[in-house]
Protein backbone atom coordinates (compact mmCIF):
# COMPACT_ATOMS: atom_id res chain seq x y z
CA UNK A 1 0.00 0.00 0.00
CA UNK A 2 2.92 2.34 0.67
CA UNK A 3 4.13 1.74 -2.89
CA UNK A 4 0.65 2.49 -4.26
CA UNK A 5 0.55 5.79 -2.33
CA UNK A 6 3.95 6.79 -3.71
CA UNK A 7 2.87 5.95 -7.27
CA UNK A 8 -0.34 7.98 -6.89
CA UNK A 9 1.46 11.00 -5.46
CA UNK A 10 4.09 10.73 -8.21
CA UNK A 11 1.42 10.65 -10.90
CA UNK A 12 -0.29 13.70 -9.40
CA UNK A 13 2.96 15.68 -9.36
CA UNK A 14 3.90 14.63 -12.93
CA UNK A 15 0.47 15.66 -14.19
CA UNK A 16 1.09 19.22 -12.93
CA UNK A 17 4.42 19.69 -14.79
CA UNK A 18 3.47 21.07 -18.16
CA UNK A 19 5.55 24.12 -19.00
CA UNK A 20 6.69 24.49 -22.61
CA UNK A 21 9.59 26.43 -24.05
CA UNK A 22 8.27 28.40 -27.04
CA UNK A 23 11.58 27.98 -28.86
CA UNK A 24 11.13 24.23 -29.09
CA UNK A 25 8.08 24.49 -31.35
CA UNK A 26 9.07 22.77 -34.62
CA UNK A 27 6.38 24.34 -36.80
CA UNK A 28 7.31 27.06 -39.31
CA UNK A 29 4.84 29.58 -40.75
CA UNK A 30 6.74 30.01 -44.03
CA UNK A 31 8.14 27.81 -46.78
CA UNK A 32 11.70 27.63 -48.09
CA UNK A 33 12.09 27.85 -51.85
CA UNK A 34 15.49 27.03 -53.33
CA UNK A 35 16.78 28.06 -56.78
CA UNK A 36 18.54 25.51 -58.98
CA UNK A 37 20.27 25.50 -62.32
CA UNK A 38 18.30 23.38 -64.78
CA UNK A 39 21.36 21.85 -66.43
CA UNK A 40 23.75 21.25 -63.55
CA UNK A 41 20.96 20.74 -60.95
CA UNK A 42 23.15 22.60 -58.42
CA UNK A 43 21.90 25.58 -56.43
CA UNK A 44 21.79 28.82 -58.38
CA UNK A 45 22.58 32.36 -57.20
CA UNK A 46 19.84 34.82 -58.10
CA UNK A 47 18.87 38.43 -57.50
CA UNK A 48 15.09 38.31 -57.68
CA UNK A 49 12.57 40.65 -56.18
CA UNK A 50 9.83 38.37 -54.84
CA UNK A 51 6.24 39.38 -54.17
CA UNK A 52 3.49 37.33 -52.58
CA UNK A 53 0.09 38.31 -53.97
CA UNK A 54 -1.91 40.00 -51.22
CA UNK A 55 1.23 41.04 -49.34
CA UNK A 56 2.33 44.68 -49.06
CA UNK A 57 5.98 43.56 -48.90
CA UNK A 58 8.59 42.91 -51.59
CA UNK A 59 11.46 40.61 -50.74
CA UNK A 60 14.63 41.77 -52.48
CA UNK A 61 17.16 38.96 -52.70
CA UNK A 62 20.87 39.83 -52.84
CA UNK A 63 22.76 38.66 -55.93
CA UNK A 64 24.20 35.59 -54.20
CA UNK A 65 20.95 34.25 -52.69
CA UNK A 66 20.22 30.59 -53.41
CA UNK A 67 16.98 30.37 -51.45
CA UNK A 68 14.16 32.50 -50.06
CA UNK A 69 11.74 32.10 -47.14
CA UNK A 70 8.23 32.87 -48.39
CA UNK A 71 5.10 33.62 -46.35
CA UNK A 72 1.93 31.61 -46.92
CA UNK A 73 -1.43 33.16 -46.15
CA UNK A 74 -2.98 31.19 -43.24
CA UNK A 75 -6.46 32.45 -44.13
CA UNK A 76 -6.30 30.98 -47.61
CA UNK A 77 -5.22 27.72 -49.21
CA UNK A 78 -3.48 29.24 -52.22
CA UNK A 79 -0.74 31.89 -52.43
CA UNK A 80 0.85 33.13 -55.67
CA UNK A 81 4.45 34.33 -55.80
CA UNK A 82 6.00 36.56 -58.45
CA UNK A 83 9.78 36.45 -59.06
CA UNK A 84 11.15 39.42 -60.98
CA UNK A 85 14.59 40.42 -62.14
CA UNK A 86 15.78 42.84 -64.85
CA UNK A 87 15.66 40.07 -67.44
CA UNK A 88 13.08 37.57 -66.27
CA UNK A 89 9.70 37.03 -64.68
CA UNK A 90 8.44 33.80 -63.10
CA UNK A 91 5.34 32.81 -61.17
CA UNK A 92 4.58 30.00 -58.75
CA UNK A 93 1.14 29.30 -57.33
CA UNK A 94 1.20 27.13 -54.20
CA UNK A 95 -1.66 25.19 -52.63
CA UNK A 96 -1.56 23.99 -49.01
CA UNK A 97 -3.59 23.18 -45.90
CA UNK A 98 -2.92 25.58 -43.02
CA UNK A 99 -2.89 24.12 -39.52
CA UNK A 100 -3.01 26.35 -36.46
CA UNK A 101 -2.46 25.20 -32.92
CA UNK A 102 -1.40 26.44 -29.53
CA UNK A 103 2.03 25.16 -28.60
CA UNK A 104 1.63 26.83 -25.23
CA UNK A 105 -0.76 29.64 -24.24
CA UNK A 106 2.22 31.86 -23.40
CA UNK A 107 3.65 31.45 -26.93
CA UNK A 108 2.65 32.89 -30.28
CA UNK A 109 0.27 30.71 -32.26
CA UNK A 110 1.90 27.71 -33.86
CA UNK A 111 1.31 27.67 -37.62
CA UNK A 112 2.33 25.05 -40.12
CA UNK A 113 1.32 24.30 -43.70
CA UNK A 114 0.64 20.75 -44.80
CA UNK A 115 0.31 19.04 -48.19
CA UNK A 116 2.23 21.70 -50.10
CA UNK A 117 1.59 21.37 -53.82
CA UNK A 118 1.73 23.54 -56.93
CA UNK A 119 -1.26 24.79 -58.85
CA UNK A 120 0.95 26.20 -61.61
CA UNK A 121 4.47 27.50 -62.21
CA UNK A 122 6.40 29.17 -65.02
CA UNK A 123 9.88 27.97 -64.06
CA UNK A 124 11.23 25.19 -66.27
CA UNK A 125 10.79 22.61 -63.57
CA UNK A 126 9.73 22.38 -59.95
CA UNK A 127 9.92 19.74 -57.24
CA UNK A 128 8.58 19.61 -53.69
CA UNK A 129 10.96 17.67 -51.43
CA UNK A 130 9.21 18.91 -48.27
CA UNK A 131 5.42 19.04 -48.22
CA UNK A 132 5.27 20.31 -44.61
CA UNK A 133 6.76 23.50 -43.19
CA UNK A 134 8.77 22.69 -40.08
CA UNK A 135 12.30 22.92 -38.74
CA UNK A 136 13.11 19.33 -39.67
CA UNK A 137 12.83 20.17 -43.37
CA UNK A 138 15.45 22.50 -44.89
CA UNK A 139 13.83 22.95 -48.33
CA UNK A 140 10.17 22.76 -49.28
CA UNK A 141 10.27 23.71 -52.94
CA UNK A 142 13.06 23.54 -55.55
CA UNK A 143 12.68 25.51 -58.79
CA UNK A 144 14.86 24.83 -61.86
CA UNK A 145 15.53 27.32 -64.64
CA UNK B 1 1.65 19.75 -2.66
CA UNK B 2 -0.70 21.23 -0.03
CA UNK B 3 -3.76 20.46 -2.11
CA UNK B 4 -2.95 16.75 -1.96
CA UNK B 5 -2.51 16.71 1.81
CA UNK B 6 -6.17 16.12 2.59
CA UNK B 7 -6.38 13.31 0.06
CA UNK B 8 -3.30 11.59 1.41
CA UNK B 9 -4.72 11.75 4.94
CA UNK B 10 -8.11 10.53 3.71
CA UNK B 11 -6.43 7.73 1.79
CA UNK B 12 -4.52 6.64 4.87
CA UNK B 13 -7.75 6.80 6.94
CA UNK B 14 -9.65 4.66 4.46
CA UNK B 15 -6.87 2.13 4.25
CA UNK B 16 -7.11 1.88 8.01
CA UNK B 17 -10.88 1.51 7.85
CA UNK B 18 -10.78 -1.08 5.08
CA UNK B 19 -8.05 -2.99 6.88
CA UNK B 20 -10.10 -3.48 10.06
CA UNK B 21 -11.39 -6.94 10.81
CA UNK B 22 -15.13 -7.04 10.28
CA UNK B 23 -17.05 -8.69 13.11
CA UNK B 24 -18.01 -12.29 12.37
CA UNK B 25 -21.43 -12.40 10.70
CA UNK B 26 -23.55 -15.00 9.07
CA UNK B 27 -22.87 -14.82 5.35
CA UNK B 28 -25.80 -13.14 3.62
CA UNK B 29 -26.74 -13.85 -0.01
CA UNK B 30 -25.49 -11.18 -2.39
CA UNK B 31 -28.06 -8.66 -3.48
CA UNK B 32 -27.72 -6.35 -6.44
CA UNK B 33 -30.54 -4.14 -5.24
CA UNK B 34 -29.34 -0.52 -5.08
CA UNK B 35 -28.58 0.38 -1.46
CA UNK B 36 -27.34 3.96 -1.75
CA UNK B 37 -27.09 6.94 -4.07
CA UNK B 38 -24.41 9.54 -3.70
CA UNK B 39 -24.84 12.92 -5.38
CA UNK B 40 -21.97 15.31 -5.48
CA UNK B 41 -20.08 18.16 -7.04
CA UNK B 42 -16.52 18.45 -8.25
CA UNK B 43 -15.05 20.77 -5.61
CA UNK B 44 -11.91 21.64 -7.58
CA UNK B 45 -13.88 22.86 -10.58
CA UNK B 46 -16.36 24.82 -8.45
CA UNK B 47 -13.58 26.43 -6.42
CA UNK B 48 -11.53 27.29 -9.50
CA UNK B 49 -14.62 28.90 -11.04
CA UNK B 50 -14.69 31.36 -8.11
CA UNK B 51 -10.99 32.22 -8.12
CA UNK B 52 -10.11 32.12 -11.84
CA UNK B 53 -11.85 34.70 -14.05
CA UNK B 54 -10.81 32.79 -17.18
CA UNK B 55 -12.29 29.48 -16.09
CA UNK B 56 -15.87 28.48 -15.43
CA UNK B 57 -16.91 24.88 -14.84
CA UNK B 58 -19.31 22.81 -12.83
CA UNK B 59 -19.48 19.05 -12.64
CA UNK B 60 -22.00 16.80 -10.94
CA UNK B 61 -21.54 13.17 -10.05
CA UNK B 62 -24.17 10.54 -9.32
CA UNK B 63 -23.07 7.17 -7.95
CA UNK B 64 -25.57 4.35 -7.46
CA UNK B 65 -24.21 1.49 -5.33
CA UNK B 66 -25.25 -2.12 -5.96
CA UNK B 67 -23.46 -4.72 -3.88
CA UNK B 68 -19.73 -4.21 -4.56
CA UNK B 69 -20.33 -2.31 -7.78
CA UNK B 70 -21.15 1.35 -8.23
CA UNK B 71 -22.71 2.79 -11.39
CA UNK B 72 -21.27 6.26 -11.89
CA UNK B 73 -22.23 9.17 -14.10
CA UNK B 74 -20.65 12.61 -14.34
CA UNK B 75 -21.98 15.58 -16.22
CA UNK B 76 -20.04 18.81 -16.53
CA UNK B 77 -19.86 22.11 -18.34
CA UNK B 78 -16.71 24.06 -19.00
CA UNK B 79 -15.86 27.49 -20.39
CA UNK B 80 -12.19 28.38 -20.51
CA UNK B 81 -10.03 31.19 -21.91
CA UNK B 82 -6.31 30.84 -22.40
CA UNK B 83 -3.44 32.81 -23.84
CA UNK B 84 -1.14 35.79 -23.48
CA UNK B 85 -0.36 36.76 -27.06
CA UNK B 86 -3.37 34.80 -28.38
CA UNK B 87 -6.98 34.46 -27.26
CA UNK B 88 -8.15 30.89 -27.11
CA UNK B 89 -11.73 30.18 -26.03
CA UNK B 90 -13.03 26.68 -25.48
CA UNK B 91 -16.50 25.84 -24.18
CA UNK B 92 -18.78 22.85 -24.06
CA UNK B 93 -20.11 19.99 -21.99
CA UNK B 94 -19.11 16.43 -21.24
CA UNK B 95 -20.32 13.30 -19.55
CA UNK B 96 -18.77 10.09 -18.28
CA UNK B 97 -20.55 6.84 -17.57
CA UNK B 98 -19.11 3.68 -16.11
CA UNK B 99 -18.78 1.56 -13.04
CA UNK B 100 -16.51 1.10 -10.04
CA UNK B 101 -15.62 -1.96 -8.01
CA UNK B 102 -15.69 -0.94 -4.36
CA UNK B 103 -12.93 -2.62 -2.34
CA UNK B 104 -13.86 -1.06 1.02
CA UNK B 105 -14.84 -3.91 3.33
CA UNK B 106 -17.56 -2.14 5.31
CA UNK B 107 -19.90 -0.98 2.56
CA UNK B 108 -22.57 0.09 5.04
CA UNK B 109 -20.27 2.89 6.19
CA UNK B 110 -20.57 4.43 2.72
CA UNK B 111 -16.78 4.68 2.42
CA UNK B 112 -15.42 3.82 -0.98
CA UNK B 113 -12.05 2.60 -2.16
CA UNK B 114 -12.59 1.84 -5.81
CA UNK B 115 -11.20 1.08 -9.20
CA UNK B 116 -13.37 1.57 -12.25
CA UNK B 117 -13.80 2.27 -15.93
CA UNK B 118 -15.49 5.16 -17.70
CA UNK B 119 -16.58 5.99 -21.22
CA UNK B 120 -16.57 9.76 -21.78
CA UNK B 121 -17.87 12.10 -24.46
CA UNK B 122 -17.61 15.82 -24.94
CA UNK B 123 -19.37 18.28 -27.28
CA UNK B 124 -17.70 21.64 -27.57
CA UNK B 125 -16.47 24.54 -29.70
CA UNK B 126 -13.26 26.50 -29.70
CA UNK B 127 -11.84 29.67 -31.22
CA UNK B 128 -8.33 31.06 -31.64
CA UNK B 129 -7.83 34.73 -32.42
CA UNK B 130 -4.63 36.71 -32.65
CA UNK B 131 -3.20 39.81 -34.29
CA UNK B 132 -0.01 39.23 -36.21
CA UNK B 133 1.93 40.03 -39.35
CA UNK B 134 2.24 36.75 -41.23
CA UNK B 135 3.88 38.47 -44.20
CA UNK B 136 0.60 39.98 -45.39
CA UNK B 137 0.53 43.07 -43.16
CA UNK B 138 -0.76 43.16 -39.60
CA UNK B 139 -4.16 41.49 -39.41
CA UNK B 140 -6.44 39.91 -36.86
CA UNK B 141 -6.92 36.24 -37.59
CA UNK B 142 -9.86 34.26 -36.21
CA UNK B 143 -10.13 30.48 -36.53
CA UNK B 144 -13.12 28.59 -35.18
CA UNK B 145 -14.27 24.99 -34.76
CA UNK B 146 -18.03 25.13 -34.17
CA UNK B 147 -19.01 21.50 -33.75
CA UNK B 148 -16.35 19.42 -32.07
CA UNK B 149 -16.91 15.99 -30.53
CA UNK B 150 -14.46 13.99 -28.47
CA UNK B 151 -14.56 10.63 -26.76
CA UNK B 152 -12.15 8.77 -24.55
CA UNK B 153 -11.86 6.06 -21.90
CA UNK B 154 -10.74 6.34 -18.30
CA UNK B 155 -9.43 4.07 -15.60
CA UNK B 156 -10.43 5.68 -12.32
CA UNK B 157 -9.05 5.14 -8.85
CA UNK B 158 -11.41 6.63 -6.29
CA UNK B 159 -11.65 7.24 -2.62
CA UNK B 160 -14.63 8.59 -0.65
CA UNK B 161 -14.66 8.99 3.11
CA UNK B 162 -17.38 10.08 5.50
CA UNK B 163 -16.89 13.58 6.86
CA UNK B 164 -20.04 13.99 8.94
CA UNK B 165 -23.57 12.52 8.86
CA UNK B 166 -24.26 11.72 5.18
CA UNK B 167 -21.61 14.10 3.86
CA UNK B 168 -18.70 12.42 2.09
CA UNK B 169 -15.54 13.74 0.52
CA UNK B 170 -12.85 12.20 -1.60
CA UNK B 171 -10.91 12.17 -4.79
CA UNK B 172 -10.82 10.46 -8.14
CA UNK B 173 -7.60 9.93 -9.98
CA UNK B 174 -8.08 9.32 -13.67
CA UNK B 175 -5.90 7.86 -16.36
CA UNK B 176 -7.49 9.00 -19.61
CA UNK B 177 -6.68 7.26 -22.87
CA UNK B 178 -7.92 6.31 -26.38
CA UNK B 179 -8.97 9.89 -27.07
CA UNK B 180 -10.48 10.78 -30.46
CA UNK B 181 -11.55 14.21 -31.65
CA UNK B 182 -13.89 14.77 -34.60
CA UNK B 183 -14.78 18.00 -36.37
CA UNK B 184 -11.45 19.84 -36.36
CA UNK B 185 -10.77 22.27 -39.20
CA UNK B 186 -7.59 24.29 -39.70
CA UNK B 187 -7.47 24.90 -35.95
CA UNK B 188 -6.21 22.03 -33.81
CA UNK B 189 -8.01 22.06 -30.50
CA UNK B 190 -5.91 22.65 -27.39
CA UNK B 191 -8.43 21.62 -24.74
CA UNK B 192 -11.24 19.12 -24.48
CA UNK B 193 -13.79 19.84 -21.72
CA UNK B 194 -13.55 17.04 -19.17
CA UNK B 195 -10.30 15.71 -20.62
CA UNK B 196 -7.89 18.64 -20.50
CA UNK B 197 -5.06 19.49 -22.85
CA UNK B 198 -4.79 17.54 -26.06
CA UNK B 199 -0.99 17.82 -26.27
CA UNK B 200 -0.70 14.30 -24.94
CA UNK B 201 -2.75 11.45 -26.32
CA UNK B 202 -3.14 10.06 -22.80
CA UNK B 203 -3.59 12.20 -19.74
CA UNK B 204 -4.06 12.07 -15.98
CA UNK B 205 -6.53 14.07 -13.94
CA UNK B 206 -7.19 14.58 -10.29
CA UNK B 207 -10.59 15.64 -8.91
CA UNK B 208 -12.02 16.21 -5.44
CA UNK B 209 -15.69 15.52 -4.83
CA UNK B 210 -18.05 16.64 -2.12
CA UNK B 211 -20.97 14.21 -1.95
CA UNK B 212 -24.25 13.64 -0.15
CA UNK B 213 -25.28 10.05 0.57
CA UNK B 214 -28.89 8.93 0.25
CA UNK B 215 -29.21 5.40 1.69
CA UNK B 216 -32.10 3.15 0.53
CA UNK B 217 -33.85 0.98 3.13
CA UNK B 218 -31.84 -1.04 5.68
CA UNK B 219 -29.18 -2.53 3.42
Amino acid sequence: MKKLSIILIGLAVISCQDIENCGTDDNLDFMILEFHDLESQSTRKVGFVVTAEGSPYRFSLSEDSTFVALPLNPEDTITTFLFDSDTSHFEVEMRYDPELSIFDPSCDPSITFLNLDTVRYTFDSLSIPGTVTNRQISTNVEVYF
Amino acid sequence: MLKYTFSILLFALCLGVSGQEAPAKNKEPRSYKPYELKLGVNAIRSTKTFVDADFSSNELEAALALDRFVLVMNYGMEDRKRGDSVDYINKGSYYRVGFDRNFAKDKESGNVLSLGLRYARSSFEDQLSFTSDQGFGEQTYVFTNEDLKARWLEVVFGLRGKVVSNLYMGFSMRWQFARKINGEGDLKTYDVPGFGKTKRQNSTAFDYYLMWRIPFGDK
